[in-house]
């Protein structure tokens, strides 16, 4: 198996950022099409749909159907976002996508803005994304200076702006009601929702909030069109997904390959497992997705129901391989350190929560736990989950939930053996 | 509509509404910390989560709108699992230490937790510990004890208008807390204190001196300003522990300001006046009540024999009930007196005998929030009346324009859609020339005496600005007259002017009171003879001097005057409730209670009349005023005082307001204006005067914890403009000379104060320091 | 026949040496009288008798003016002024037990969080003079400071059971 580059240039262009690589692939030329010929939004709509594209970010929500949403007609401003604040553990497609195909990421944006109408678009980067974000600042630059980006464009009465925005840390950022108030200028906590962004998003205005992947993923949809797209992968997981494998591999790195891989493929693409250890566990989506011993996950095609009906998540495609030689409590333990600081401490079970199950953990790995710890966990998870305004509160129960399911075993020894660490 | 069933029980509520609310008005219970009513939706605390049919969790009630057919249970074991287990991690980092938080038996939290709570904790890590913070005088606080409801940052966001409360961190290390920890300012602060669901922010005067559930409440209504807020003073003991408000939609739904909350200070403060004192020599002798009225009765009967009763003169503080302005005015007037008023601050009376002095009930209080546009004239409403500046504030955030003409640029809570700010002369111009724009508008000749002050209010844009918006919706626009207007020397101008307006273009006015004004007013203590008024009664000395309830110096902004004149009367009686420099001027003194130990009726600007009931036995040998002045009366042997309670006061009272005795006719005779207008010298300085949020009254002056807070210097403080500041080579707190064209000076500390307008210099009465400069317009001003 | 029974029973006192023999038993058994106040009975250390203030080892007062005591008390004996000391914590500036009206029922002793207020076991006290019946803060401190080492066992030995 090779890999299929949607989003990611083609190995083989010499810096594909540039506005002179990115058009000798076809590039732009979706947008001079749509912007020259007027077409109708409902169109580009349509294309969507049939593509079968969904949310790249992790919840996997099909994005023709998204645009959809917008009240396109409504009088006043409308604004396009990328979320491009890519915090979760393990996955790294954005910054490539960002860092290496910049022009496409415009292009999509600009091209979903004109769908939805809005004439104004952000890209909110991760703020340690240095590299990415002086790419795409460089991008958006050349567009402007090309006249694909700005007032009246192609003698036109489409107007498309675009501005970048760094994050300033917060992992709840990558939410995308959060990412707004962020952007808004606030403490970056989510909204609760209804109203969805759709009716009051950024400044109180329709907005529409895609992944980098999602928009990305749209020039080449509009080139060459939705069933092409949706051909390249499954069905209902339609087109490619970059995978951005970690962990105990030879080869770690992003991988863009169409939907519906067997897993095992993937694995082969990474350098398989590295020298003589055998695979123990794997995290198919991102840290917050539940765990999946090797058998399971051996058993799987990487596609958003596959998964699902698995038990785990697609989740943002970060695939995080475990050997035989990872301690199952300690992975536990970091992955909940993560969420204990990085909630937001708007709400209660999430702000209070997060740091029981950290706590709880931490002593289990000092050797001070208790049996009865471990039912204590999966209460609080449960207690946790689906109680919070966003899904930060349900993205640090689900590994404490699947890490009680599958490798409650090694708890149990940690806490009977005297030799913990 | 939509038909839904919460508990079984079928409802019919609008589409829309949130299910807490409709919970609550069907009287089904749900738990909650960060919801309140008049706050916008966090949705963050979850403890408000039920269980919806359908739904694939539970939801949170206050963020969750019905929909038509929505079955909703509180009850179900989904329900209550999901609050208990909310109840469970906000207590897991909430300290046990209920038995000595002020909060403790009137805590949401401790009420919630023995319903949601369990009695043993799983949590055996180490709970969170906050550093507390200081912020300022009123406010207690025990950070550790918070729950990040954030209801103190909403209120500060959405009512009170300053955001001085913030959330800072992230998860676990979240802390509520000010903006880089400076103090809290709003002058409705307290109010934090009641939206608080736990012990986090508490009361800082009350901080450890009663039990909730020990205090008894009595009704009362706040004398402190003309909006009558309801409170409930709570009592332990006999003495007065706090004060909480009172819930009244139609004044001050759940508010109240920091004046009404903590002014109760001063009626425990050592500086009470408890026995009735004679003067004798150069001391004071504490007597009895009998040898005490004997002596008053002597005293004004000589007096009354020797100068006839025109020679006695009699000063109301407008903190005074009804009950007790009637009773005073009729003692005075049973003596064939007529030398009787209450505004003291006061100059210009010309309007006396040509209009009503209160014009009644233009527009309920409760409008004012919903009003489409506003016209402030010399005020500073959100230091005078800080519940209308709320009111304002929600208007303005419903959209409404406010525009100010004002002397001091001042620190709004609402955003103005214009202002002028003008030296104080110019004033009325300014009102003239939005006049002059209203009669272009309406197609109506502006009267020939307002043209002249027209002329000198000048042509500017904001002035056409503001009449077109008065005029375009005028049933639903108003004029509000502050403070500065009613101590302005040209106080009649600006009524006729805005009298005018009001009648050719039907915009509603509300002409602002201090205190119980209103009250005083209507129940006759103003002179039926507008020759008698404050000013010349304390201008032209009389024999005798009757004073009610006065700190005479810092109570009138001619107090210097009227010192000198007291120093020349024969005989003084002082009826206080405190000791007090003034004291020194009389010949007796009788103890009277404040409002919390005294029971009368209050009448807000609105017309509402309200009765405040005493809340405590007086203190010591003082009693009610009301029954003072009875007992006075029958003393004097005038007829007419055999009142038994304070019902038969009221009754009769009630009968004589509805002869409306004080009916005038409204023919505007106006004056022009004087000569210094326009063509100021460049050595003097325009006078700008205000009397700050706590000096206004006795009480306040007394309360301690708000002479504390930052709307307060102990000492008075000068402002001088920026630029012209930096002309005198002024550093903040140099002390300067300032002295009036007649020659009185006092040296005053001068800061520079970007309020301030140019050729202008505030300096704010109400303190005895500043109190020699009486009401001098213009001074001269000269390094020390 | 009976009547027989009768006089032999008559003529030879039976029931008066009955009735002795319960006396003379009496003579030789073990005595229960004890001479108070030389003696005392043994006092269960649940003994509810006067009221103390307790301080902690470091002779800080536990008092922290909670007045859960002073609500639960069913009698009203108890009135209690509270403010915040100068280093920040909440005191009794008052701490007044009416022992006339006190029902020793020690339903303080229970609500009391911070173990301060307690019922000894004295129950020998009297007053002499008016007004002694109410006794304060600086004299339930001063009872509990002498008995500090009795409180402290009796509260010891019933722990077991609570």
């Amino acid at each position: 198996m090779t890999e299929v580059r949607v989003c990611l240039p083609e190995s083989n262009l010499e810096e594909p950022w540039t506005l002179a690589a990115y058009e000798s692939t076809g590039g732009y030329q979706a947008w001079r099409k749509i912007i020259t010929e007027q077409t109708p939004p409902e169109d580009i709509i349509e294309n969507l749909k049939s593509s079968g594209l969904r949310g790249r970010g992790g919840a996997g929500f099909p994005t023709g159907l998204k645009l959809s949403f917008m009240p396109r007609n409504a009088p006043g401003q409308k604004y396009i976002v990328c979320n491009s604040d890519e915090s979760e553990p393990g996955t790294f497609k954005d910054r490539d996508i960002i860092r290496l195909n910049p022009h496409q990421l415009i292009e999509g944006m600009a091209i979903a803005g004109y769908t939805i109408g809005a004439t104004v678009g952000y890209n909110y980067i991760r703020g340690e994304y240095y590299e990415p974000w002086a790419r795409f600042e460089a991008a958006l630059t050349e567009a402007y200076e090309a006249g694909l980006l700005g007032h009246s464009l192609l003698n036109s009465d489409t107007s498309f702006d675009l501005y970048s925005q760094r994050g300033a840390g917060a992992y709840i950022c990558g939410e995308e009601t959060a990412l707004l108030e962020s952007l808004e200028g606030k403490k970056g906590q989510p909204r609760f929702k209804p109203p969805f962004p759709a009716q009051v998003g950024a400044f109180g205005r329709p907005t529409t909030i895609n992944n980098t992947e999602s928009l990305s993923s749209i020039p080449p949809i509009m080139r060459k069109g939705g069933k092409w797209f949706a051909d390249l992968g499954v069905e209902k997981s339609g087109g490619t997904k970059v995978f951005s494998v970690s962990g105990h591999v030879n080869k770690p790195g992003n991988y863009e390959v169409p939907l519906g891989l067997p897993f095992k493929e993937l694995l082969e693409l990474a350098g398989g497992i590295r020298n003589g250890h055998q695979l123990k566990a794997v995290i198919p989506g991102g840290s917050s997705v539940p765990v999946m011993p090797a058998a399971n996950i051996m058993a799987c095609t990487m596609d958003y129901d596959s998964l699902q009906q698995a038990g785990s998540a697609l989740g943002a495609g970060s695939v995080i391989i475990m050997d035989e030689t990872t301690c199952m409590v300690k992975m536990l333990e970091r992955i909940s350190y993560f969420y204990y600081a990085e909630s937001c401490g708007q709400c209660t079970p999430c702000r209070e929560g997060t740091g029981w199950l950290y706590r709880v953990i931490h002593r289990i790995r000092n050797g001070q736990g208790k049996l009865t710890d471990l039912d204590l966990l999966v209460d609080m998870a449960n207690r946790i989950e689906g109680r919070t305004i966003c899904a930060l509160g349900d993205a640090a129960a689900w590994p404490v939930q699947s890490f009680m399911k599958h490798y409650r075993h090694e708890f149990e020894a940690m806490i009977q053996s005297d030799k913990a660490a | 509509m939509a038909t839904i069933e919460i508990d079984g029980k079928s409802l019919e509520v609008e589409n829309g509404t949130m299910i807490i609310k409709a919970a609550d008005e069907a009287g089904i219970y749900i738990p909650r910390f960060c919801y309140h009513e008049k706050l916008s939706i966090a949705a963050n605390c979850r403890m408000c989560m039920v269980d919806i049919e359908k739904a694939p969790k539970p939801m949170p009630a206050c963020a969750t709108p019905v929909a038509d057919g929505m079955k909703i249970s509180t009850l179900s074991e989904r329900a209550v699992e999901a609050q208990k287990g909310t109840m469970e991690f906000l207590l897991i980092n909430h300290p046990l230490d209920c038995p000595i938080c002020d909060q403790g038996g009137e805590c949401p939290l401790q009420d919630q937790a023995l319903g949601y709570g369990k009695d043993v904790s799983r949590f055996t890590e180490k709970k969170r510990v906050v550093e507390d913070k200081d912020i300022g005088p009123l406010i207690a606080t025990a950070m550790t004890r918070c729950i990040h409801c954030t209801r103190c940052v909403r209120f500060g966001q959405e009512v009170a208008g300053i955001m001085e409360m913030g959330g800072t961190g992230r998860g676990e290390h979240m802390e509520i807390t000010t903006f880089l920890g400076g103090s809290i300012d709003s002058e409705v602060s307290g109010n934090m204190i009641d939206l608080c669901p736990v012990g986090a922010l508490t009361s800082k005067p009350y901080r450890y001196s009663a039990r909730s559930w020990e205090l008894q409440n009595h009704d009362a209504v706040s004398p402190h300003d003309c909006v009558g807020a309801n409170l409930h003073i709570q009592t332990l003991r006999n003495e007065v522990k706090r004060i909480v408000p009172r819930d009244n939609s139609a004044v001050n739904e759940c508010w109240i300001s920091d004046r009404d909350r903590f002014g109760y200070e001063a009626v425990n403060s050592p500086e009470r006046l408890t026995q009735p004192m004679l003067k004798s020599g150069d001391h004071w002798e504490v007597t009895d009540w009998k040898t005490a009225f004997s002596k008053v009765v002597q005293g004004l009967q000589t007096e009354i024999n020797s100068a006839g009763p025109e020679g006695v003169a009699a000063l109301i503080s407008p903190l005074a009930t009804n009950e007790e302005g009637y009773l005073f005015q009729k003692l005075l007037r049973s003596m064939d007196c007529d030398n009787i008023d209450h505004r003291l601050r006061q100059v210009d009376f010309l309007a006396d005998s040509q209009q009503n002095l209160y014009s009644g009930a233009e527009l309920p209080l409760e409008k004012l929030s919903t009003i489409s546009s506003v016209l402030l004239v010399g005020s500073n409403i959100r230091k005078e009346q800080p519940l209308l500046g709320l009111k304002l504030r929600a208007a303005s955030l419903g959209g409404s324009k406010i525009y100010a003409i004002n002397s001091l640029d001042y620190h709004f809570n609402f955003k103005l859609d214009g202002a002028l700010i003008v030296e104080p002369s110019t004033v009325p111009a300014a009102l003239a020339g939005v006049a002059l724009d209203v009669s272009r508008i309406v197609g109506t000749d502006l009267p020939e005496q307002f043209s002249a002050w027209a002329q000198l209010g000048g042509n500017r844009d904001v002035y056409s600005d503001i009449a077109e918006v008065l005029v375009a919706d005028s049933a639903e626009s108003l004029i509000i007259l502050g403070d500065s207007c009613r101590q302005h020397p040209h106080y009649s101008v600006i009524l006729a002017i805005s009298n005018w307006i009001r009648e050719v273009c039907g915009v509603k006015r509300i002409d602002l009171h201090e205190a119980n004004g209103v009250g005083l007013t209507q129940n006759g203590c103003v002179p039926k003879n507008s020759e008698n008024n404050a000013l010349n009664l304390v201008s032209n000395p009389r024999s005798a001097y009757l004073l009610y309830g006065l700190d005479c110096v810092e109570d009138s902004i001619y107090g210097n005057v009227l010192e000198d004149s007291l120093k020349k009367a024969n005989f003084v009686v002082s009826f206080s409730a405190f000791k007090s420099e003034s004291m020194n001027h009389a010949d007796v003194v009788l103890p009277i209670t404040p409002y919390t130990e005294c029971s009368g009726h209050f009448t807000n600007v609105e017309g509402m009349t309200q009765r405040s009931n005493a809340a405590a036995l007086p203190r010591g040998e003082a009693r009610p005023g009301w029954k003072v002045l009875r007992v006075l009366a029958n003393q004097l042997s005038l007829s007419g005082f055999d009142f038994v309670d304070l019902n038969d006061v009221n009754s009769e009272m009630e009968n004589t307001i509805s002869e409306k005795p004080f009916e005038y006719p409204h023919d505007i005779e106006i004056t022009l204006p004087d000569k210094h207008n326009g063509q100021d010298s460049n050595k003097l300085f325009h006078r700008i005067m205000d009397v700050p949020i706590y000096r206004v009254d006795p009480l306040v002056r007394r309360a301690t914890a708000l002479q504390k807070t930052a709307d307060n210097s102990i000492r008075p403080i000068a402002g001088l403009n920026v630029e012209q500041a930096r002309e005198f080579t002024l550093r903040d707190g140099t002390l300067m000379n300032v002295v009036t064209p007649e020659g009185n000076g006092i040296s005053i500390q001068v800061q520079a104060d970007n309020r301030v307008p140019v050729n202008c210099i505030y300096i704010p009465a109400g303190y005895i320091e500043t109190a020699p400069l009486g009401v001098a317009t213009h001074l001269t001003l000269e390094e020390v | 026949m009976t009547m027989v029974k009768q006089f032999f029973k008559n003529f030879f006192l039976v029931e008066l040496l009955k009735g002795l023999r319960v006396t003379g038993g009496q003579l030789i058994s073990k005595k229960i009288t004890v001479q108070y106040p030389d003696e005392k009975t043994p006092k269960s250390p649940r003994f509810r008798g006067l009221h103390a203030l307790r301080r902690y080892a470091n002779g800080e007062e536990r008092c922290i003016a909670c007045k859960l005591c002073e609500a639960v008390c069913p009698a009203l004996a108890i009135t209690i002024d509270s403010t915040e000391r100068e280093d920040g914590t909440r005191r009794t500036t008052r701490y007044d037990v009416d022992l006339f009206k006190c029902i020793y029922c020690g339903f303080c002793e229970e609500a009391c969080p911070v173990d301060s207020i307690v019922l000894t076991d004295i129950h020998e006290f009297h007053f002499e003079e008016k007004g002694m019946n109410v006794i304060d803060k600086v004299k339930l401190l001063e009872i509990g400071d002498k008995y500090e080492r009795d409180i402290a066992s009796a509260r010891h030995k019933d722990a077991p059971y609570r």
